[in-house]
């Protein structure tokens, strides 16, 4: 095995990880603004670390490029959406899990 | 590996089939039915049918799924209890299962019957693909050598866009829609537009030797369109019938004049000449892209009884 090959494959393991990692938060984090948190902060990262393990094995310089626009464009409509469900869950007056609280199911996604 | 990669979207496609059927609540049910379009988009890939899987990404999950969501706020504003699921009625009941057992009856004929094409329509068109104009044996079938069929589906989708109309025109519980007036996304858009309109002109282009063509990049051109609409940008061109519904057909006018072109000569309706037939295609091409998005933006369009009305902060 070549250390190409090491490198790629731990950052896609890194990369997938992270992703477990977001999902864990979506599903264990008592409010929409936490969970939110969760999937943009996480998921952005494990994307960037799964497209530089394609990055490292591609032949050209403009589908490297290309992968980076990808992750670059996820980026900024991740930010966006998540930016406009806090928004919105905020216009709605959705409350904000106090530290201690326990968890409570909120009815956000109903909306 | 393989195995157990389609072993898996198969299972995911078919829990999220039923989730979307039978979840009660029915937007938990249009969610499942955007997932299921997403993943659908990934098994037609591993059929190696990347055309069909932009399709169904562009307009199975997202122009469908803005339909629906935009459907559940109009069920919401017309009746204040829950929609919840209904009992058939005994003899309406019956009939459903029967047809439901007859059609899966049918199918199980249809597999049963051997496949014995009569003619090897693959090498048919490879071997004409020369003389179609394109090099993407996807496009030429769709847009000449089945170009008929492709005609009469733009038909359709105009059609359906009257029957929006009128079903508007009917509507005893219009619905009033609210923009979002969010700098962020104002701003962002403002960044995202060019690229988007630059996407679908590609695929517009690329649909000539690669997958792409008219239906994808008017999906996306129709998400613009529902972009630009949801931050609140005016649209004086919907609020002119002439130009809402000229829209409408431009595609398919374009599409029977170019056909009809071939009349002129002594030949048969759609067939073009060898030597032009790539610029007939991309032009019939450009005229169906316009069309298809602007036709996919009025049925999200329509639903809205006046235009959007500024958000009240609470």
């Amino acid at each position: 095995m070549s250390l190409l090959a090491i490198l790629q494959s731990f950052l896609l393991i890194a990369g997938a990880l992270m992703f477990c990692i977001g999902s864990l938060g979506l599903i264990r984090f008592p409010d929409t603004y936490t969970r939110i948190h969760a999937l943009t902060k996480a998921d952005n990262l494990g994307l960037g670390l799964i497209v530089l393990a394609l990055i490292l094995n591609v032949e050209s310089v403009a589908l490297a490029l290309k992968l980076l626009l990808i992750w670059g464009l996820v980026m900024i409509a991740s930010a966006l959406s998540g930016h406009l469900v806090a928004w919105e869950a905020d216009e709605q007056c959705i409350p904000l899990c106090q530290p201690g609280e326990t968890e409570r199911h909120l009815e956000s996604e109903d909306e | 590996m393989n195995e157990l990669i389609d072993l898996t979207l198969v299972c995911i496609l078919l829990g999220l089939a039923s989730l979307s059927l039978f979840t009660q609540s029915l937007f938990r049910a249009v969610m499942f039915f955007i997932l299921l379009g997403l993943i659908l988009a990934l098994v037609w890939i591993r059929l190696d049918a990347p055309d069909i899987a932009l399709a169904e990404a562009a307009i199975g999950a997202g122009i469908t799924g803005i339909l629906l969501l935009d459907a559940l706020a109009h069920l919401r504003a017309t009746s204040n209890t829950p929609p919840q699921l209904r009992q058939l009625k005994q003899p309406r009941f019956w009939l459903a299962l029967i047809s439901g057992a007859g059609v899966i009856l049918l199918l199980a004929l249809a597999i049963s019957e051997p496949l014995a094409p009569a003619v090897a329509l693959d090498l048919q068109v490879s071997e004409n693909l020369t003389n179609s104009g394109v090099t993407h044996p996807i496009t030429a079938i769709l847009l000449n050598f089945r170009s008929y069929d492709t005609l009469l589906e733009v038909a359709v989708l105009v059609l359906a866009a009257l029957v929006a109309v009128t079903l508007r025109q009917s509507d005893e519980h219009p619905v009033v829609n609210e923009y979002l007036p969010n700098p962020l996304l104002h701003a962002c858009l403002k960044l995202f537009f060019p690229m988007i309109f630059l996407v679908s002109m590609y695929l517009l282009w690329a649909g000539a030797a690669q997958p792409g063509g008219a239906f994808q990049a008017g999906a996306v051109l129709a998400a613009a369109f529902v972009l630009f609409y949801l931050v609140g940008l005016k649209t004086q061109l919907a609020q002119n019938d002439i130009y809402l519904k000229g829209g409408w057909i431009f595609g398919l006018a374009l599409f029977v004049l170019v056909g009809s072109m071939p009349l002129l000569y002594g030949q048969p309706f759609l067939t073009y000449p060898d030597s032009q037939a790539g610029i007939f295609i991309l032009l019939i091409e450009l005229g169906l892209t316009l069309s298809i998005g602007w036709i996919l933006f009025s049925m999200f369009l329509l639903s809205q009884s006046s235009p959007l009305q500024k958000k009240d902060s609470p």
